[in-house]
């Protein structure tokens, strides 16, 4: 146990969100790219149906 | 005009505070904040953040300052019937409450603002819905900064919500006694191994936890050099958000929960029950209702659909989850949920008693129901019948109870397996202790069941 009362500078969390977050930041990317590229693939099969 | 009353809770923040005069519930803004409240209300975002019903509305008024001399701007917020606190709340209250935060965080960052803090206990329930209430909390973000209120939004939240999904639903009392969040230490040992498969948990709970252990006694400054860009940003706020998406808890047979299919009730008893409470309330036209002992709220609604501001206190996390979810559903304006232990509510806590009220400090109530509860209360827990009464007087101006005799099989099964050391528990000794406090008003016998229901008002001091 390490108890941080008081003394937790916050250095831990800004770290961490340096190091994590150009992580975090390229799979909000791919997650988006794969949500897009979803929507276009159905959009273009109900296209498609109607046709 | 009376002096100035500085509420308990609000002191941490040198941008402005809460206080109240002459019965209204202001904000003074500290000349300190007067260029982040000139940039929320400039960029739009107040604006959008309230249409969209994620931040409490307030409007700016001429009135003195409480602290005259850091003063800049006051403002009133629309009053909120009832403030409540994430250990009282059930799972899906704070999740919503957290994802209300991050809705707000991403708003703000669209906006060129940031907030400043994640505090779970600046979110409350109004009209049904998780609301920001501390209009304070927004600054201007700098590119590059890291979020300032990230430690706090995993303590507040996403710790707990880890632990009340993966560990344990009661939990979430840990934030009574951690008013700053769970310790990310505490949280990360006490999560489950699997936890750490869940990489979004793995990151912001385990790794953070090492993080801040590791670097917790640095002394100097980060370095400057080292940013946290727009998308980075953007990329925590959306893990964050997806991690608590994923966190679920489905409540199943607790003791409560599927407590009105199992009663001694017959329908036409329950149908008189159901019509006597509603008569009652009429008689009393209360503008707030508090119902101890609510289940799922059935009796509860008899009020709140009729407009009166209601909370249903349950000690079962499963009824007050129901409950929540049922009100979510049908977009209940008037009832609150909450979590409440009767025979230990919750307590005054925080800097010097008075950051967080009691649940007396929160009342009294215009009326309190307590149906089918006395029996649990006296029987189960030992509570003598005056020291009911007694509580029930400091917390209600007028109340609906129900007594239940010996001879009821509810009480009978609760004798079964200990000695019936209770021999004052009996209409007689009810009504002689009761009347101590209230004058009964109206008494009526619940049909077939053997059951009692009085409607009492408080006798003054």
């Amino acid at each position: 146990m390490h108890l941080l009362a008081y003394l937790d500078l916050g250095t831990g969390s800004f770290l961490l969100q340096v190091a994590a977050g150009g992580m975090f930041a390229g799979l909000m990317f791919v997650k988006r790219f794969i949500g897009t590229a979803k929507g276009f693939v159905s959009s273009k099969a109900r296209a498609n149906d109607v046709a | 005009m009376t002096s100035p009353d500085r509420v308990g809770a609000s002191y941490r923040d040198p941008s402005g505070f809460v206080f109240r005069r002459d019965g209204q519930l202001l904000r003074q803004i500290n000349q300190s904040y007067q260029g982040d409240y000139e940039k929320l209300i400039g960029s739009g975002l107040c604006r959008k953040a309230i249409d969209s019903g994620l931040l409490i509305p307030h409007e700016e008024i001429d009135l003195p300052f409480a602290e005259p001399r850091s003063g800049w701007k006051v403002i009133r917020p629309r009053p909120l019937q009832f403030i409540s606190y994430p250990y009282e709340w059930c799972f899906s209250q704070l999740k919503d409450a957290s994802l209300t935060t991050l809705a707000i965080q991403k708003q703000a960052m669209e906006h060129g603002m940031s907030l400043k803090d994640a505090s779970a206990f600046n979110i409350q329930f109004d009209a049904g819905k998780p609301v920001l209430i501390d209009t304070l909390s927004f600054e201007k973000y700098e590119e590059g900064q890291p979020w300032v209120a990230y430690r706090q939004m995993c303590q507040h939240f996403l710790a707990p919500l880890a632990l009340m999904a993966l560990r344990d639903v009661r939990l979430n009392q840990l934030l009574q006694t951690n008013l700053d969040g769970i310790p990310l230490d505490l949280a990360s040992s006490l999560l489950p191994f699997s936890s750490r498969l869940r990489f979004s948990l793995l990151i912001h709970l385990h790794l953070h936890a090492k993080m801040q252990s590791k670097h917790a006694s640095r002394v100097e400054k980060p370095p400057t050099s080292r940013r946290v860009g727009k998308n980075q940003l953007l990329g925590i706020i959306y893990s964050l958000e997806s991690a608590i998406r994923k966190l679920n808890w489905r409540p199943a047979g607790t003791e409560w929960s599927d407590y009105y299919t199992d009663t001694n009730y017959s329908d036409s008893a329950m149908a008189q029950k159901r019509k006597l409470v509603a008569e009652f309330i009429d008689a009393v036209a209360p503008s707030s209702v508090w119902d101890f002992g609510a289940n799922t709220g059935e009796f509860s609604r008899l009020a709140s659909d009729k407009g009166i501001d209601t909370v249903a206190f349950d000690i079962d996390p499963a009824a007050v989850e129901k409950n929540y979810l049922q009100t979510r559903h049908r977009g209940e304006k008037h009832l609150l949920p909450l979590r409440l232990d009767l025979t230990n509510p919750s307590p005054s806590v925080g800097w010097d008693l008075r950051e967080r009220m009691s649940l007396a400090e929160r009342g009294p109530v215009d009326l309190a129901m307590a149906l089918a509860l006395i029996h649990h209360l006296a029987i189960s827990m030992n509570v003598p019948l005056g020291h009911i009464a007694r509580f029930f007087h400091r917390m209600a101006k007028h109340l609906i109870i129900e007594f239940v005799p010996k001879t009821d099989s509810q009480v009978s099964r609760l004798l079964v397996v200990r000695k019936d050391i209770f021999g004052d528990y009996s209409q007689e000794s009810f009504e002689a202790d009761f009347s101590q406090y209230f004058t009964i008003q109206r008494r009526e016998a619940l049909g077939d069941s053997q059951r009692v229901l009085y409607l009492m008002s408080r006798r003054n001091e």
